[in-house]
This record gives structure tokens, sequence and C-alpha cells, in this order.
């Protein structure tokens, strides 16, 4: 009996791998698609964003999460204004946008030994983009404060 | 971090958008401006797809169709007649599309004439306008696909037109209405 | 010679309201990837309007001259106007496609040397240039000189002489013809 549970007990916890992560994010890409809203205005579909920080495997009194644009989203020379890009959260993570050259503060916490679990609704805006389609690269960071 | 991180930390509390929540959170002086360590990074793709779309308007914002109207008071031959609108006038006129730089053509279809409902007619020939903001001057031609306006960029505000009647021909007294469909489109 | 500038403008603006029972309301419209379309309505207002111009255009009246240097009977005299010569004639008319804009004459009053001789408006003539006709004066208040059915504008000329066929008292005599356009 224990050798058929084994398995199923290790698929479910795949998505959290194995040795488990003090940083997890859920899924690693997302995909934004611009409607018209208004005459000249977009608006996109969410985006769903889980981040999940696992306190216990943590060291000193608070955690910190960010989010810094690693890679402009960009196409063919074109860019796609990181100010467009906004997400909103519950506390602790706080509803911000993207800022093209600073890293931006997503939520911070005690580090108490629990798991920190939230979700960043993402969005795009914004006036008529200049091309059909961007790629880019946001890094999540986790820190710890002393 | 340290300095530097609570320099940006204000600046970025101007930024947060009306969306955000807990700006004060952030506006008040806290720990986090302690120096972080990083422990784990983790990358997040990002694709922002926009399908190709245009937009037109030509008149005032909202559902009823503009209308121009030139009331004759001299005869034939007396000079053009200045046309007034039911909405804002001179016409307004909006285009854009999605991509934003995408080549976008404007044509006008005049090709049905003014009629006063008893078979009397006005070609559109009569009419022309003054363009602004980007929009050439021309005259209605009467066909069913004149090139009114071609560009990359977008009519925004200030593109608009100004309407005349030739007042050349002579027709019988009455109303006469007609209707002019613009098309935009991208080839 | 009176020239009558007959210019009667009438403000009555047949209404017809005009509806286009048209499914598409909307003046702005998007679509996505297909062409977009949106509509402007146009509007024109004719009135009915008379124009009548006989001699030059202007307040005033032109004058036709006829001197008579040879004995009656020896051939009409050619009149000379204070104005343009030929005098010009015109005949503007915005009115419904049936409807009939007549031209009348009233050469009821002779001409007279103000000492109780006249010489009757039936000794003057003229030739005239297409569309309008030649013809006598009749002496009558409202002799029609032409009709014209539909819009439009019809110019001419008219060329007078005087038919110098009868013996009166020296003198110079003078008159006034009034003409009217009308559309019933």
């Amino acid at each position: 009996m224990m050798r058929w549970i084994l398995p199923i007990l290790c698929v479910c916890l795949l998505p959290f791998a194995a040795d488990a992560k003090q940083l997890e994010v859920f899924p690693n890409a997302l995909t934004l698609e611009l409607k018209p809203v208004d005459f000249d205005q977009v608006e996109s579909t969410p985006g769903f964003l889980q981040i999940r920080i696992d306190t216990k495997l943590l060291r000193g009194s608070r955690w910190r999460v960010s989010l810094e644009l690693a890679l402009p989203l960009t196409s063919a020379g074109r860019t796609f204004r990181a100010e467009s890009l906004s997400w909103t959260a519950q506390p602790p993570f706080v509803s911000r946008n993207l800022l093209p050259n600073q890293r931006v503060i997503v939520g911070e916490g005690p580090i108490d030994g629990r798991t920190v679990e939230g979700r960043l609704v993402w969005r795009a805006g914004g006036g008529a983009p200049s091309a059909a389609m961007f790629r880019g690269r946001v890094m999540v960071i986790l820190e710890e404060l002393p | 971090m340290g300095e530097s991180a609570r320099i940006s930390i204000l600046a970025r509390c101007r930024h947060v958008p009306a969306l955000g929540l807990l700006m004060g959170l952030f506006c008040l002086p806290m720990d986090l401006y302690a120096q972080g360590r990083v422990v784990a990074q983790e990358p997040l793709d990002i694709v922002i797809m926009a399908a190709s779309h245009l937009s037109l308007r030509i008149g005032t914002t909202g559902g009823t169709i503009d209308r121009v109207s030139f009331t004759v008071a001299q005869l034939p031959g007396s000079g053009a007649v200045a046309g007034v609108s039911s909405g804002a006038y001179p016409v307004p006129v909006r285009a854009s599309s999605t991509p934003s730089g995408a080549t976008k053509v404007l044509t006008a279809d005049s090709s049905t004439p003014l009629n006063d409902g008893f078979g009397h007619t006005i070609p559109f020939t009569q009419i022309s306008w003054t363009g602004a903001g980007g929009v050439p001057s021309g005259t209605f031609t009467g066909s069913s696909n004149q090139q009114i306006w071609t560009g990359t960029a977008s009519l925004g505000s200030g593109a608009t037109m100004s309407f005349f009647y030739a007042n050349t021909v002579y027709v019988p007294p009455g109303t006469y209405s007609g209707r002019v469909t613009y098309t935009l489109s991208s080839p | 010679m009176r020239r009558m500038h007959g210019t009667l403008v009438f403000s009555l603006c047949l209404a017809l309201l005009f509806c286009y029972a048209s499914a598409a309301r909307a003046e702005s419209s998007s679509s996505s990837g297909t062409p977009t379309v949106a509509h402007l309505d146009f509007r024109i207002t004719i009135p009915t309007i008379l124009y009548l111009q006989v001699g030059t255009s202007g307040a005033t009246l032109d004058l036709v001259t006829f001197t008579v240097a040879n004995l009656p009977g020896t051939g009409p005299v050619a009149g000379t106007s204070s104005g343009a010569n030929p005098v010009p004639v015109r005949v503007a008319a915005l009115v419904g496609a049936a409807a009939t804009a007549t031209l009348r004459a009233d050469s009821s009053t002779a001409l007279t040397d103000g000492a109780s001789h006249n010489i009757p408006f039936n000794q003057i003539s003229w030739t005239a240039t297409a569309p309008f006709t030649s013809n006598t004066f009749s002496g009558a208040a409202n002799q029609q000189l032409d009709q014209f059915t539909g819009p439009g504008d019809h110019q001419g000329t008219y060329s007078f002489s005087y038919a110098n066929a009868n013996y009166y008292p020296t003198g110079t005599y003078n008159g006034a013809v009034t003409y009217t356009l009308s559309s019933p």
C-alpha cells in the first residue's frame, strides 16, 4: 500500500519542489492580451501570479519581496512602457505598478516560521501599443532583513 | 540598498497607481530601509499581445450620427454656403490603430446623391471640405471609395473637417438629405 | 423704360422631414482587424427664389431712348439704353420641377409728352435672344411675355425699336414699363 502512496505524494508535491524552496513563483510566465477600451486606450486580460514564501527557511527578522524589470518589454526596437504594467494584491502584498529602472517592493512581513502566500493580479494598459507583441522578463527577488 | 533605497522608495510613493492600496505602508519609516540580503530570485517572463485593431470616429462621441446642414438663401452661383453641424463643428475626425504605427487609409463613399424624397437629387460633388490637423481638404467625387487620408500616425484632437455646399445647381426647392460612409482600413 | 429688379425671395422652406430608416446609427465605431466604418449625414435646404432683372443690375432704372430723325413711315428707329446695350434680361427661378415662372409686362400707361399728347406702347417692339421671345408691347396691364417651367437660370437680351409709323406732335415722350415675374 505504501508503494502506491509514495508516488502520489511525490506527484502532489512536485509544483513546490521536493527540496523546499524559500521563494516559489507560479506560473513563471504570464501572457496579457490587450483589448481596446474607449478610443485610443487599451486594457488587458488579467494575469494571475502566485507567490509563496516559506519563512521557516529564512533567517533574520523580516522578509521582503521585490520585482525588478530584468529584460525590458520590447519588440523589434519598440518598447512597452513598464509603468503601464500593474498588479493588485492583498496584504501583506501591495498593489503597485512596475518601473523601468528601479526595484519595486511588492510585500514584506515578519520571519515567524509561517508560510506566506499571495496572489498578484497583473494587468497592462495605456495607449495603443506600437507593436503586436512584446516580450520581457521580471525577476521576483526575496530578501532577508536583519 | 540603505540610503539609496529610502530615496527610491519615497519617489515610488508618487508612482503608486490609483489601483494601488496600502500606499502608506511604504511612506512610513520602517525597518525596510535596512539593508537586505537577497536569498532567492525567480524569473517571470511576460508576454503582452495586442491584436490588430482599428478605431474610427467621425463627429461627436455618442451613438447618434452627426448631421451637417446647409441653408441656401441665394441663387445658385452666388457663392458657396458654409455648413453647420448638429454636433461639434468643425467635424472632429479620430482614427487610430493597434499597433499604433500601422498604415491606415480613410476612404469615403459618397456615391448615393442627396435626395429630397421626390426623386430630385443633388450630387455629393457639390460638397467640399477644408481639413485641419492632418486631414487634407477635398471635394466629394461621388465614388464609393474616395481616399480622404492615409498615414501611419493617428488622427487625434485637432483633426477636423469644415464643409461647404457649392450651390451651383438649379434644383427644385426642398430639403435634400444624404449620408456619407467613411471607412478606416489597414491594408 | 423701367427696369424692375424683381427679386422675390420666398424663405419658405418646404419642410420635408426626410427620415432615414437605417440600421447603422453609430457615428463612431471600432472593430478588430476588419475595416471600421462611421457615417456623417448631410442636409441641404433649398428655398423658393424668383429673380428678375431687366437692364443693368443695381438700383438705377435704365432709360431706352429713340431719337426720331425721319418722317413716320420711313422705318423703325432703334433704341439705345442708358445702361448696357442690348438690354440684359435674366429670369432665375428655384421653383418646383413642374412649377411655372411667368414673365409679364404692364405697358398700359402710354408714353406722354406732359402736354396730354400720348404715344401708345404698341409702337414699341423688341427682338429678343433665346430663350426670350421677340414681341411688341400690347398696352395691356399683364401681357405675358414668356413662361418657364422648373428650376433654371435664363439669360438673354432685348433690342428695342420704335415703329415710327404715325404722326405725333413734336416733343419728348416718356413712359415706363413694369415687368413682373411670378410663380403661382
